[in-house]
């Protein structure tokens, strides 16, 4: 729902207020983090990854005109700075093929942490559209328009992913 | 954030950290505007001059007031949109959009069709359609999506032209058709329609894009010279910011499709209850097309230009017109009234004037798949690059399957109304292009989604289209898969549909010859089904062939031969495990044969002495283009890249992996049907693993390959490098030295934006 409070805290962000910008931001900093730190495995890099974005969100804030679009938008912002520190990762291992990918991140990060082995299981496609699907909420056309990935494809990426996660969803069997 | 036994887990493990609160982020803006201050200040008038280099289109300035029509001309050539900058004023009178100069070719007069599944409004009639249909739903536009490299997707094939990196080049002129040429093309997937590339060469030069910037390489026999053609030093800053992406040669004419982003500003409110209008300003991506005459390679001059908003989707060329493809997002505001500037119709550029695409030339099909536009323009390129038409149909993200005569747009379709009766579609938009013309035919929803524009056929007034249906089963929690073949009339209604076959598989590939569609489906193994369509009515499977493995892309070699080229897989899980290439034998469609195949499988051997494992991985071909074969030089050349690492298992169970080395290649081939396949030679760069990272050179795998003469030339991200005839190395060029020093706007990315609005303050 959109009230005048929230419009007038887009506008005054805009104006550099960053009071007003640290109010949008109270209300999806923890979404951004766990969607994150799924995505990447690393608590370090995932809130480097926040926090890039929310100092790129308040100096383009002016683009946006609307608190509604604000959560998808700052949303997107986030997407491609993990994109690009998963592709610093990939430099890093140079070529390694995708199952050593996953041997390496198992190795490396969260050990002893069951989620994160699980998640660190997943390819970079599955965590994100799980991670958007549970820790986000959004519906699958909605994480095409995201991530580009075609809707079919999220869906298998969905179906796959939740297998392999399975204990951690099952409170969400239904609504798939 | 939802709350579910995911998110608890995960609130449980890892609390957020403290310095990404609000109040620290807080902090950390409230420093970084101090230090920005200063640096905005003194940049206003710099500003100024930098958002017209980097608009490229847009002459005005976001709220500084800045709007000098005159020194937009003396600057560049680009030009501006008419009073854009006249806040408040909704209805615009300079502008007219029924006037409509930018396109001053006449148009030959096609035949008119009536229209299936498309309509057309007015202006006024489409800012009520958004009123109505977008408003409530993305009112604030969806990003405009980046076509992103798809594998075999945009890429190219034919139908019948088993040689087609030989020697036939319709789209060159007929005198130069006629000279002797002995060198390498584009492979093509219809005769006559020429399909864009990152390399082309026109026996003496070679033309390359690397990571958005053109080289021209003067190749003499073994020897290369290599020199950048630097967009900024030609045509001034205007084109630093451009990021090329293909590239057609034509006779002496080189057309090249470049990407960049620009700021627009469109109508907004300021108050929506009090009617008060305000100017934003939104990063808009652009692609334009330039032509450059390389008649003499020291003195490249260009010869035309033109722009149309979106991002580059595909394109295709017939004699010396273009077909481009552009996709681009939705601008709309709320903001339109009647007779106002249409603000939400794509735009484009001609001579530097700005212009907005026609209402009469702007379609709706009747399902409407996603907010966008799809952009298509038809260019004369000889001709200073005028736009002979152009056509946006609202729907995102098509692809292009182009014949003489037709071309269909292809995208993927989901019904946003019913999300609970999840089905994949198609859809369709077809269009006449006989005689050089672009006419909208008909559009239509098919069941199923089209893996690739292989899977697409038009000949005879009948559109065959190969699809996969999937439906999840919620009940076991799979994907079910079903494939079929759909015969299309003129108006795009089905004549006939095939019976499902390769049942939960997935197609791969498809090639069509003679009548038959060839098509690979997969999932455990590789059924290579054939397919008759000599009756349309009643499309009939007459063949399966099985085999491990699987095609992810088959041409005709020759008369009665295809050739495939994919991956090896295990049968037992359908896990792939390296490289195929298979020559089939389709003389009796009714019996289809494997011939032969080359098979390079990944492996892992156990040294004993040592205590570990030595892998050897093979890189997957997954882009046709980097395929050179060529059936009048007997030739069959593909990458061929692995890594050898060693596996050492530790203490906790856990595998670690030593890369040792990486070695990128190609590999040469011949084939006859007396002996099969018969390997020619190699050429493999090797890189040690451990010096890699330390002398900052990556191993680059090679992803295309062209002959001139006896010479063959390979290209990778470090450069070119020259073999003879015996595949020995005889000069190598490194093209990173040219660009050393060289800033460029990756185009696409983030950056982009954010480099634009540093500018903008």
């Amino acid at each position: 729902m959109k009230t005048k409070a929230d419009m007038s805290l887009v506008k005054k962000a805009a104006k550099g207020d960053t009071n007003a910008f640290a109010l949008l931001y109270k209300q999806v900093y923890e979404e951004l983090y766990y969607y994150a730190l799924a995505n990447l495995c690393n608590e370090d890099d995932a809130a480097d990854c926040v926090q890039d974005t929310a100092l790129d969100a308040f100096s383009g804030i002016k683009k946006l005109r609307d608190e509604n679009a604000f959560k998808g938008w700052i949303m997107k912002i986030l997407i491609t700075k993990i994109k690009l520190k998963q592709k610093e990762y990939i430099k890093q291992r140079e070529n390694v093929c995708a199952d050593e990918q996953e041997l390496v991140s198992c190795s490396n990060a969260f050990e002893g942490v069951e989620i994160m082995d699980a998640l660190s299981s997943l390819s970079d496609n599955e965590r994100a559209c799980i991670a958007l699907k549970y820790i986000g909420g959004y519906k699958g056309e909605e994480i095409t328009k995201l991530t580009g990935i075609e809707h079919s494809t999220v869906r298998s990426h969905i179906t796959r992913a939740r297998q392999k996660l399975r204990s951690f969803l099952s409170d969400e069997e239904e609504q798939l | 954030m939802k709350q579910n036994g995911f998110t608890d887990k995960l609130k449980e493990t890892s609390p957020v950290p403290e310095r990404i609160s609000p109040e620290n982020i807080e902090k950390k803006l409230i420093a970084q505007k101090r230090s920005r201050i200063s640096v905005s200040r003194r940049a206003v008038s710099a500003a100024a001059a930098l958002a017209i280099i980097v608009g490229g289109g847009a002459g005005y300035l976001y709220k500084s007031g800045y709007f000098d029509k005159e020194l937009m001309r003396e600057t560049s050539s680009v030009g501006q949109e008419e009073s854009s900058s006249q806040k408040g004023s909704l209805v615009d009178s300079a502008f007219d959009p029924s006037v409509d100069p930018g396109i001053v070719t006449p148009q030959p007069k096609a035949k008119t069709y009536e229209l299936t599944g498309l309509k057309t409004m007015s202006y006024d009639e489409l800012g009520e359609y958004f009123e109505k249909n977008y408003r409530d739903t993305y009112r604030y536009g969806i990003p405009e999506t980046v076509n992103e490299a798809q594998s075999f997707d945009d890429e190219a094939t034919e139908e019948a032209d088993g040689d087609a990196t030989k020697k036939t080049n319709a789209t060159n002129s007929d005198e130069n058709a006629d000279r002797k040429k002995d060198y390498s093309e584009t492979y093509k997937q219809e005769k006559g329609v020429d399909e864009a590339d990152i390399i082309k060469t026109d026996g003496e030069n070679i033309f390359m894009i690397d990571d958005g910037f053109l080289f021209a390489v003067k190749a003499d026999n073994g020897d290369m010279e290599e020199k950048l053609i630097d967009f900024t030093e030609l045509f001034g800053e205007d084109y630093n910011n451009f990021y090329a992406n293909e590239m057609y040669l034509d006779g002496e004419t080189l057309t090249v499709i470049l990407s960049s982003a620009n700021r627009r500003s469109f109508s907004c409110w300021a108050d929506e209850e009090k009617r008060t209008l305000d100017d934003m300003t939104v990063s808009v991506s652009t692609v334009s097309v330039a032509a450059f005459d390389i008649s003499d390679i020291d003195n490249i001059r260009n010869t035309g230009r033109y722009s149309i908003q979106g991002n580059y989707s595909d394109s295709r060329m017939i004699k010396g017109r273009l077909y481009l493809t552009t996709s681009s997002g939705l601008n709309y505001y709320g903001t339109y009234e009647k007779g106002g500037k249409p603000e939400f119709a794509p735009v484009y550029t001609v001579n530097g004037q700005e212009h907005y695409v026609s209402s009469d030339d702007i379609f709706i099909p009747d399902n409407v798949n996603g907010w966008g536009y799809t952009n298509l323009s038809l260019i004369d390129i000889p001709d200073e690059c005028r736009p002979i038409s152009i056509k946006s149909i609202l729907s995102a993200n098509a692809n292009i399957y182009q014949t003489a005569d037709r071309l269909v747009l292809f995208s993927y379709y989901y019904n946003y109304n019913s999300d609970e009766d999840y089905k994949p579609q198609s859809l369709l938009v077809s269009f006449d292009t006989e005689n050089g013309v672009l006419e909208p035919m008909a559009s239509a929803i098919l069941d199923g989604t089209i893996h690739d524009k292989y899977s697409l056929c038009y000949a005879d007034g009948v559109l065959s289209v190969a699809v996969t249906e999937d439906k999840y089963d919620s009940l076991h929690y799979q994907m079910k898969y079903n494939n079929y073949l759909y015969t299309l009339d003129e108006k795009l209604d089905i004549i006939g549909k095939s019976e499902s076959f390769g049942d939960d598989e997935v197609i791969k590939s498809v090639t069509y010859k003679d009548g038959y569609a060839y098509i690979v489906t997969f999932m455990q193994t590789d059924p290579l089904f054939a397919i008759d369509l000599h009756d349309p009515k009643n499309p009939t499977i007459v063949s399966e062939l099985k085999m491990p493995g699987f095609s992810s892309h088959m041409r005709t070699y020759s008369e009665g031969r295809i050739i495939g080229v994919g991956s090896t897989a295990d049968e037992s899980t359908g896990r792939t495990t390296g490289i195929k290439v298979s020559m089939y034998d389709n003389t009796d469609p009714d019996d289809l044969k494997e011939l032969d195949k080359i098979e390079y499988v990944s492996s892992e051997e156990e040294s004993a002495d040592k205590g570990y494992m030595t892998k050897t991985e093979y890189n997957s071909i997954h882009d046709e283009k980097s395929l050179l074969i060529d059936s009048g030089r007997k030739l069959i050349a593909f990458p061929l890249g692995y890594w050898k690492s060693d596996i050492e298992k530790d203490n906790d169970g856990y595998y670690s992996n030593n890369i040792q080395k990486a070695v990128c290649g190609y590999a040469f081939y011949t084939y006859s049907d007396e002996k099969g396949f018969e390997l020619l030679g190699k050429f493999e760069d090797e890189y040690d693993y451990k010096q890699m990272a330390d002398n900052g050179i990556y191993a680059s795998p090679y992803t295309r390959a062209l002959y001139i003469g006896d010479y063959y030339y390979l290209f990778n991200g470090n450069g070119i490098v020259c073999l003879d005839e015996s595949f020995e190395l005889t000069d190598r060029a490194d093209l990173s030295k040219l660009t050393e020093g060289k800033d460029r706007y990756r185009y696409g990315g983030y950056e982009v934006y954010n480099d634009i609005y540093e500018i903008a303050e």
